[in-house]
């Protein structure tokens, strides 16, 4: 045995990573409340555009993903793998950059959401600059990481860093990948694949954000603090090397399943279920390997509040990774898709697994890392009932909810009819379960201060260790392992490890999108699809900029209760063509509110309905939900950037006559006139609001929203009867 | 696979694998066809529920009984009391568990511990459990199955003729449950009706469908006044159903006919005719022909 070295642990950044984690997880859950509460009083949005539903829905989203799980993730990646590997991490000055770059990211993202610079991408709003950074430093996580493990002294990696670097390998792949995209500004962009194959390419990314994000870190960090809290030994070795790779080669593959009965082809839809429902053994691999280490540790589970978090966090995990399988199975997923269903399940994963993982790690770190113990595990205890309690609130009603709706979406009278044809009658149903949803929100939200008062005050008694002396022999490159297994093997070499983990997930990925790259998208002979015109697209834009596509699909799936409802003349579901000039493409994954894909062909959309709807929903529809937009009768449309869009539309294969940027203004404003025209055919002077400029009509933000509303759907219609 | 138990899982497994097949299709073919080739989709579901509450009750008690069975062997430590052999297999459920899980109790977890060692945490290396193998296998059999079903051997109709299948089906139901009906009201026999209930419920629908362009109180905005005298396409019940039914074309007033009944349309009627004379703050000019 070779002589002992000494050495200090990090627990400085760990402390950062924590505390963040903690603020931005307050910030993010609190904006969830608040849209929660949106739904029920819609002027809570104060009128504002920067705390409109369609804008703060993805700061919550991006607050609790990246700041609040992310910081989490870091906080224990850190903490555990100085520990798992003996060593100070690779370089405080990386760990440093890292924490404080991806705070400026978070900061970035907080600015420019509310401000609507987003790419509609759900899990991937954030603009072309931002997504650099996310990778620089993403970068800069993974070289601190694997350098870590290169000057490690233990020899094997342990199953946790399995986890961590597969979250390194695909998280890169699928940043990079989802966000290839061409600037048209210093902060906007559009991206390269439009329609079915931006569709394929962004739920590849969604989808494994929540394998590769919210999941396989969480794994490694269960199999690192569950054992420790538990003091138990981990169930079995195989299992964690077995579902270990399965996960990550087949989740993979599972994102065609946010996009069954959409215009996705049906090989690639059918992939997305098989795979998905090959993933319930994998998934239940984790779950197994972390309740049954638990065997011999249950009579403890009862009074201790950190083991509870644990089984409860697992146990959600367990009930999820069932779900979601179930709900990839096409006839499921007709029922649950565009409905609430999909909030409550994936609420289910992440206030369970997530949110009470998290809880549970911090509550074993944090005193640990301050030397000292735990406020109080009373408080402990009141706050995983209130949360479990919040849980349950929170998604009983909206699994109800979706239940309800999606039966009335598709109930038809036996002569034929819609029984509910107006969409609000199906909101109006719904809305006793959002206020019980808004009740399980409020109850995990006061058990989250309950958390932090006694995470506070604990830190305030002790006092942080920054360096933590530990000892441990250095590593022994001589030692021969022969008869060693194969995987015992690859546990000495990370570099090795990094490039099969890599070579796991790039398999499902490429197969999927290759051949989706040449799918034909050929327009039918009596069909045509005319690129946006000027006003059309910078109303498309404004569109995107209020985060429409939060509640509004544009995707009419082929059932006859979508066809009858969304397109009654033609009967017509979408077609992939119609699409091809869609930068981004804007198929939406919830209907709060109806459907728009072919809005434009509804006999009752006039111009003057927009227009009023618009100012105020409920002077149209009286019990509507939606926001209102009074800022876009004001704002007058930004034309400095119109020429770009064109150039860089075309660059990427809309037809735009070549010189047609020179042109587009006049266009526009050709085309605005026609719009104010027939609004002012349609209203009289004294309809419109006191605050709008009648005589400047033409400029304003409502005018370029109008007119691409009323083109949406229109090439449905064949060319000799436009 | 010598256990008989262990077999019976296996078929009650294919049993299920078959009715997720089933039930796909019975989303593509009639009911009667789905009827006699297996259980509909509703019957899949409640199966599915009702397994998932059993296991679920199989695992609470499983857990308990192995809590308590754990505390007793506590208190009989304490006790002095030796622990025999027997107290670690009480009955028939516990073997069957045994088999499910193939774990190595507790008690005997040193047998099965790995020389691992990772900042004090320690592996066993347990056997995976059988039944996750199975559930592992079953659902790539299942993966096989489905692929091989819908898209090789293309015995399953994709989505596109789904949707057709199912838009001819609800043809044919509406049909027939048209003929059953004798004649409806039509736009040459609607009559204006003036009882309570006709009318509560035209304004019902009228609030719903039409107060968006006409105003609540039918004073009119975008669509015109329909309180004064003036019409543009007529002031009488049959007129005025007319309207409703087909729409004006190339405005903004649609046809109904496919959102509302032909009774329901008739009340419409009324309840428009019931507003004339209304007199409501601000309405819209005038439109149209004095009747």
């Amino acid at each position: 045995m070779s002589q002992k070295e000494q050495f200090y642990y990090d627990n400085e950044i760990v402390r950062k990573f924590a505390l963040a984690s903690i603020v931005f997880g307050f910030i993010g859950m609190l904006v969830g409340l608040w849209i929660a509460l949106e739904l029920i009083f819609p002027s809570l949005n104060l009128n504002l555009p920067f705390t409109t539903f369609g804008r703060i829905r993805p700061l919550h989203t991006n607050a609790v993903i990246f700041a609040f799980v992310g910081n989490a993730i870091f906080a224990g990646v850190y903490y555990s793998i100085q520990r798992l590997l003996k060593t100070r991490l690779f370089s405080d000055v990386l760990s440093n950059i890292h924490f404080w770059g991806w705070q400026l990211i978070i900061l970035a993202a907080a600015i420019t959401l509310p401000l609507g610079i987003t790419s509609s991408y759900e899990y991937a709003e954030l603009e072309w600059p931002i997504d650099i950074a996310i990778a620089v430093i993403w970068v800069i996580f993974g070289i601190n990481m694997i350098g870590t493990m290169i000057k490690r002294r233990e020899a094997h990696l342990y199953v946790a860093i399995w986890f961590y670097i597969a979250t390194w390998v695909t998280v890169t792949l699928l940043h990079v990948v989802n966000n290839l995209e061409v600037p048209y500004s210093w902060i906007k962009s559009y991206p390269l694949f439009a329609g079915v194959q931006a569709a394929l390419v962004q739920w590849w990314y969604g989808h494994n954000a929540v394998a590769f994000f919210l999941t396989t870190p969480y794994l490694g960090l269960m199999y690192y603090f569950l054992p420790k809290a538990a003091n138990r030994p981990v169930y079995s070795y195989r299992l964690s090397i077995i579902h270990f790779w399965s996960l990550i080669f087949l989740y993979i593959w599972a994102g065609p399943h946010h996009l069954l009965y959409s215009t996705l082809p049906d090989w690639a839809q059918s992939l997305g279920t098989v795979f998905s429902l090959m993933l319930i053994a994998p998934s239940w691999g984790g779950m197994l390997n972390g309740l049954l280490t638990l065997r011999g540790a249950w009579d403890r589970v009862a009074n201790d509040p950190i083991l509870k978090f644990m089984v409860v966090a697992v146990t959600a995990y367990g009930m999820s990774t069932f779900e979601g399988p179930m709900l990839s199975i096409k006839s499921i997923n007709a029922i649950s898709h565009f409905t609430d269903w999909t909030i409550a399940h994936v609420h289910i994963g992440t206030l369970g697994w997530n949110g009470f993982l998290t809880f549970g790690v911090f509550y074993w770190m944090l005193p640990r890392i301050f030397g000292t113990k735990l406020h109080s595990v009373k408080l402990a205890n009141t706050h995983f009932w209130i949360g479990t309690l919040g849980i349950l609130f929170y998604s009983i009603p909206l699994y109800w909810a979706a239940w309800t709706q999606n039966l009335m979406w598709e109930q038809f009278t036996p002569d034929g009819r819609l029984t509910h044809s107006e969409f609000i009658q199906t909101v109006t149903q719904i809305l006793p379960m959002y206020r019980m949803r808004a009740i399980g929100a409020t109850l995990y939200f006061t058990g989250l201060l309950i958390f932090m008062y006694n995470i506070f005050v604990t830190m305030k008694n002790g006092k942080i260790v920054k360096n933590e002396l530990a000892e441990a022999a250095p590593r022994d490159n001589k030692k021969s392992y022969t008869g060693e297994t194969a995987h015992r093997l690859l546990e000495r070499k990370p570099i090795r490890f990094t490039v099969w983990a890599l070579v796991a997930v790039a398999i499902g990925g490429m197969i999927e999108i290759i051949p989706m790259l040449f799918v034909d998208n050929e327009v039918p002979k009596n069909l045509s699809v005319e690129p946006y015109t000027p006003l059309e697209l910078t109303g498309r834009d404004i569109f995107i900029r209020e985060g429409c596509v939060g509640c509004h699909s544009q995707m009419i799936r082929p059932f006859r209760s979508e066809v009858e409802r969304y397109d009654p003349d033609n009967k017509e579901y979408s077609k992939s063509w119609e699409y091809i000039y869609d930068r981004p493409f804007l198929w939406g994954s919830k209907r709060t509110g109806p459907d728009l894909h072919r809005e434009g062909l509804k006999t009752t959309g006039t111009e003057s309905w927009h227009f009023g709807h618009m100012y105020d929903p409920r002077s149209m529809i009286g019990q509507s939900i939606m926001p209102a937009y009074p800022w876009l009768y004001t704002k007058t449309i930004d034309e400095s950037t119109l020429k770009h869009k064109i150039n860089v539309l075309r660059m990427l294969g809309t037809p735009y006559p070549e010189g047609y940027e020179d042109i587009a203004s006049e266009d526009l404003h050709a085309q605005a006139k026609q719009v104010v025209a027939a609004l002012k055919s349609q209203l009289d002077e004294k309809d419109f609001p006191a605050e709008v400029d009648i005589n400047n009509l033409e400029n304003l933000e409502i005018i370029a929203l109008i007119a691409y509303l009323k083109d949406l759907g229109t090439d449905i219609i064949p060319k000799d009867k436009k | 696979m010598k256990n008989t138990k262990y077999k019976y899982l296996l078929v009650a497994a294919l049993y299920f694998l078959g009715g997720g097949n089933w039930a796909h299709a019975q989303d593509a073919t009639t009911k009667a066809a789905a009827k006699a080739g297996g259980f509909s989709f509703q019957e899949l579901l409640f199966i599915i529920v009702f397994l998932v509450i059993i296991a679920a009750f199989l695992t609470v008690w499983k857990v308990v009984s192995s809590m308590l069975k754990s505390q007793q062997m506590q208190i009989m430590k304490e006790q002095g009391t030796p622990v025999t052999e027997d107290m670690q297999d009480v009955g028939g459920f516990s073997h069957f568990w045994k088999k499910l899980t193939d774990a190595v109790p507790v008690e005997r977890e040193e047998d099965v511990m790995l020389d691992h060692d990772y900042d004090g945490i320690r592996e066993l290396d347990n056997k995976l459990p059988p039944w996750w193998v199975a559930l592992f296998y079953i659902t790539i059999a299942w993966a096989v199955i489905y692929i091989g079903y819908y898209h090789v051997l293309k015995l399953g109709p994709l989505q596109a003729e789904e949707f057709e299948i199912k838009m001819k089906e609800a043809e044919d139901q509406v049909s027939a449950h048209l003929a059953t009906l004798g004649a409806q009201v039509d736009e040459n026999t609607a009559e204006k009706k003036t009882d309570e209930a006709s009318l509560s419920e035209g304004k019902k629908l009228f609030e719903l469908k039409c107060a968006a362009c006409h105003r609540a109180d039918g004073g009119g905005l975008v669509g015109p006044n329909l309180t004064d005298k003036y019409w543009l396409h007529g002031g009488d019940v049959k007129s005025i159903f007319k309207t409703i039914k087909y729409g004006v074309p190339s405005t903004a007033m649609a046809p109904w006919a496919n959102q509302l009944a032909p009774d329901e349309m008739e009340n419409v009627a009324s309840y428009v005719l019931s507003l004339q004379g209304t007199n409501p703050p601000d309405p819209k000019a005038p439109e149209g022909k004095e009747e």
